[in-house]
């Protein structure tokens, strides 16, 4: 009897055991990982290799190159790479002096070697970069915010620039850069510019650090701030600096990436500013470029513990479709990358822990980052690009990236180790950016990896979900719509996204807007709100294709 | 034949003599003299005592295994060294040994929460808390993970708990002012700041929470006030660090030493003592020799740090003659070195007299 009822309970356990266990991988499985992201980089024909002009002393600088662009240099319509590059800091020697590279894609993931007949290979230590058509001649004008002069490149329209620097007035002293954006901060229907700086590195100051046995970088506070800079556009071609009547140059920060966006919905292009080490600024337009720095008072300065971030590189989108812009803001080892949730009234709240959006990102340096929606399921994925800034006891220089998706109800969740190889790469990556390289209706990323090469991933998500991309020409207001927001509208899947030049770690992409669509087969309305106020709709219009609108006109045949 | 016979023979000595000398060859005594570790003698002697100290650690867990003062040390050193992941390792197989340790748990939930691992903290706190319920400042680590696990209303409602039926405190006022903000109960949570504040008038982080709520209550005056007084403390710490005044730990060697060589002594004698327990005093003897030779050799990488010789000093102290020679007569000589390098230590001089009136009785 009792035998009988030991091995009926037996056989119940087992029963119960492989019922658990069954129930345990469809629990697992539910959440459905529909992103597959393949690293093509040796099919690519890119040879770039970073060099961060490291020579053993650990000067500060090294530790923070570099970001890149992509961008339609040669008007194509597909998307080319423009890598930065390291220089020799003290103490190094190179036989070549490295320098940017541009890279010309032609089609398949093929790409060419055209830095020498663009003229954009620049030897300076280049730290960021941005892109904007400053003449609105119609073709894509490029910004280097190096360590030393920066460079403002000219597009000549027939695939070579020229330095323009010198004649335009915006080569920014000898600092050390970080990002950049161009934007319309007056309506006036031109770029202006914005340029970051971080520290005011010298070698005098320059301290070698040892934490745990292991020699590192010091910290940024100890080399003295300086304010960033705001140039307006004259219209001829020339920058006027306008740092103090706007109200920029009151503030001496630690500047690195940087973002131009209207948070508050009032028609006006803002600017929020990652600072290493300190509160973040976000600086809110008053509608004519007078900027006053709201970051406190809008709760986006700090995290949730009043800590300020050793903030990298940041973006912006509407990640939870509320019509607001929200921030993602990446950061230093043992600090989560922060998501600032945008709650209206030009207020923020961190949302990371509630919405699982720091997961990942607490073990190593975050830098590039992105909200893209790479599985076209209507809502933005955020993507995150790792790397130490030396090795430790517990942690490599090289590190994963990571790729956390959204789940649709406000919260992601983090999918990197079921996104097959791509996101399998161990490097100690800085600039991510990212695009539909090859112009198939999903979002690739392009990686730079520090003192290695580059890493380019091909978005080989399956999935049923449609998609529409737009591009925006302006005709009135600027030629690519910097600042323009754009509303589409499927049923009941509202999504909104704002065109901006310079974003994720020092970087820029993002001309042509992307969105996801999910089951939806037809588009209802696409709005476009142009920064100088007029208003473009267009409806009934076919997914799954690239579309270009003209301001005034509609879409253009 | 005969020439063979002897080569033979010769080849035989050389095998024997090759086995006498593995066999016989003397212990290979620490050498320092090949450091890895580049850097300033500072930096090499700490790498040099970090080295030597893991390696005594792993040999001691492998003797005892699993035991609880032991892991302890063992843990505590790899986290002032910032390897999170080494000492949960650690704590995880003393766990395994003892389920029902308060200190191995609450270690964990420590070293996991520094880790932003917050699940787990509540976890092993939790845990602890079970074991002891009397620690009531575990709710508020509890509640501080929670918030950043986003799980607000169970802070909260942990915190509210807290203070009503154990005891309030400035900190579980702090959290709740947190959780209360989350949940975008400003009332509630400008209350809990305030009194907060009652508690620890000076803590400016609460001025943050002050003039966060302000903002959300829509008093602007009031909310800038509070975050003038927040930013101007946080200027003033970049100030201090842009001049130079502020103590920067770039380079973290001495307190890497210092706790290193202080983990040391206790391990040598926590090992001492148990290898005397089991009857084992060759062992003991061993390991004795072994850390003072580890002390010996960092002390000719940094001949002036005074706290080396004070961590030798208290090792033979706290092991105290016995078979091992004239342990006191050892002490009071690295107490009187550790004078000699710091003589404003009225701590050491002391330390040294009760030790010499010791000697006397």
């Amino acid at each position: 009897m009792i035998s009988r009822i030991f091995f009926k309970n037996s056989i119940l356990r087992v029963i119960a055991i492989v019922i658990f266990l069954c129930g345990t991988a469809v629990a697992a499985e539910s959440v459905d990982s529909s992103m597959t992201f393949r690293d093509v980089t040796d099919e690519t024909g890119i040879t770039f290799r970073h060099f961060d002009g490291s020579s053993g002393n650990y000067y500060l600088i090294e530790s923070v190159a570099s970001g890149l662009a992509l961008f339609d240099y040669d008007n194509d319509g597909d998307t080319d790479i423009y890598f930065l590059n390291g220089a020799a800091m003290k103490g190094t020697k190179y036989k070549v002096p490295p320098r940017n590279a541009l890279y010309r894609n032609d089609g398949n993931f093929k790409f060419t070697d055209v830095t020498k007949q663009s003229g954009l290979g620049d030897t300076g230590f280049g730290l960021g970069v941005t892109v904007g058509d400053i003449d609105n001649d119609g073709d894509l004008d490029l910004y280097l915010n190096n360590y030393g002069p920066n460079v403002l490149f000219s597009n000549n329209g027939d695939g070579t620039f020229t330095d323009i620097t010198k004649k335009a007035g915006v080569g920014n002293g000898d600092y050390v850069g970080a990002g950049a954006c161009f934007l319309d901060m007056d309506k006036d229907g031109d770029l202006d510019l914005y340029v970051s700086r971080y520290v005011i590195f010298s070698y005098e100051k320059h301290i070698q650090g040892n934490i745990g046995g292991f020699p590192t970088y010091t910290f940024p506070t100890i080399y003295p701030f300086s304010s960033d800079s705001l140039y307006r556009n004259n219209g001829d071609g020339t920058f006027t600096d306008v740092s103090k009547a706007s109200g920029i140059a009151k503030q001496q920060n630690s500047g690195m990436g940087v973002i131009c966006a209207d948070y508050d919905n009032d028609g006006d292009t803002d600017i929020f500013v990652a600072n290493d080490l300190m509160e973040d600024y976000l600086l809110r337009n008053d509608g004519k470029g007078n900027f006053e720095q709201v970051g406190l008072m809008s709760g986006i300065a700090y995290d949730l513990r009043g800590k300020g971030l050793a903030s990298m590189g940041v973006d912006c989108a509407d990640y939870d479709n509320d019509g607001l812009l929200d921030f993602y803001v990446t950061s230093y080892s043992d600090e989560s990358a922060i998501l600032h949730r945008n709650i209206g009234d030009g207020l923020f709240e961190d949302a990371t822990f509630a919405a699982g959006a720091g997961s990942g990102t607490y073990n190593s340096v975050t830098w590039g980052t992105g909200f893209v929606d790479f599985d076209n399921d209507g809502d933005r994925d955020i993507f995150v690009a790792t790397g130490d800034i030396r090795p430790s006891f517990d942690r490599t220089y090289a590190a994963r990236n990571e790729v956390l998706m959204n789940t649709g109800d406000g919260k992601f969740v983090n999918i990197t180790e079921r996104c097959g190889d791509g996101l399998k790469v161990k490097r100690s990556s800085r600039g991510a950016n990212f695009a539909d390289l090859d112009n198939d209706g999903d979002i690739d990323v392009v990686i730079l990896n520090s003192r290695e090469r580059p890493t380019i991933l091909r978005n080989d998500s399956v999935n049923n979900n449609h998609w529409i991309q737009i591009r925006l020409k302006g005709v009135k207001t600027n030629r690519n719509a910097v600042g323009a927001r754009v509303k589409v509208v499927c049923g009941d899947l509202v999504q909104i996204d704002e065109v901006h030049s310079g974003r994720s770690y020092q970087g820029h992409h993002g001309f042509t807007l992307h969105f996801g669509l999910g089951g939806h087969k037809k588009v209802d309305r696409i709005e476009v709100s142009w920064i100088g106020g007029g208003v473009d709709t267009v409806t009934d219009i076919e997914p799954d294709k690239s579309i270009t609108i003209v301001e005034g006109v509609g879409i253009e045949k | 034949m005969k020439k063979s016979f002897f080569i033979l023979v010769l080849m035989l000595a050389a095998v024997i003599l090759c086995t006498a000398i593995i066999i016989f060859r003397p212990a290979k005594p620490l050498d320092n003299s090949s450091l890895p570790f580049e850097g300033t003698a500072q930096q090499q002697a700490a790498g040099f005592l970090q080295e030597q100290l893991s390696e005594t650690i792993e040999q001691l867990l492998k003797d005892f295994p699993g035991d609880e003062e032991i892991t302890q040390l063992a843990a505590r050193f790899h986290n002032q060294l910032n390897r999170p992941y080494k000492a949960m390792a650690l704590l995880e197989q003393g766990l395994k040994y003892h389920p029902k340790s308060f200190n191995l748990c609450n270690m964990m939930g420590d070293t996991a929460f520094k880790k932003g691992e917050y699940d787990k903290a509540v976890t092993y706190w939790t845990r602890a808390l079970k074991i002891t319920p009397r620690e009531i400042k575990l709710h508020e680590k509890i509640a501080d993970a929670l918030i950043l696990s986003g799980e607000y209303n169970e802070a909260a409602t942990r915190l509210e708990v807290k203070i009503k039926l154990l005891s309030p405190s400035g900190r579980s006022y702090y959290l709740l002012g947190q959780a209360y903000f989350q949940l975008k109960e400003y009332e509630k949570a400008k209350q809990s700041y305030q009194k907060a504040k009652e508690f620890n008038p000076e803590n400016i982080k609460i001025d943050l929470g002050l003039g966060r709520v302000y903002v959300r209550l829509k008093k602007p005056e009031k909310a800038k006030y509070f975050m003038d007084l927040y930013r101007a403390h946080k200027d003033d710490e970049i100030h201090q660090a842009q001049t130079g005044k502020a103590t920067i730990f770039f380079d973290t060697s001495l307190v890497d030493l210092n706790a290193s060589s202080q983990t040391l002594s206790k391990l040598c004698v926590e090992a001492y003592r148990r290898y005397e327990s089991e009857k084992k005093p060759n062992a003991a003897s061993q390991i004795l020799r072994k850390c003072e030779d580890i002390f010996q050799k960092t002390i000719e990488i940094v001949p002036k740090n005074s706290n080396l010789c004070h961590d030798l000093a208290f090792l033979y102290i706290a092991i105290g003659s016995k078979a091992d020679g004239d342990n006191v007569a050892k002490a009071v000589a690295a107490l009187q070195r550790a004078i000699e390098l710091n003589p404003e230590s009225s701590y050491y001089k002391e330390l040294l007299d009760g030790l010499k009136n010791k000697e006397k009785k």
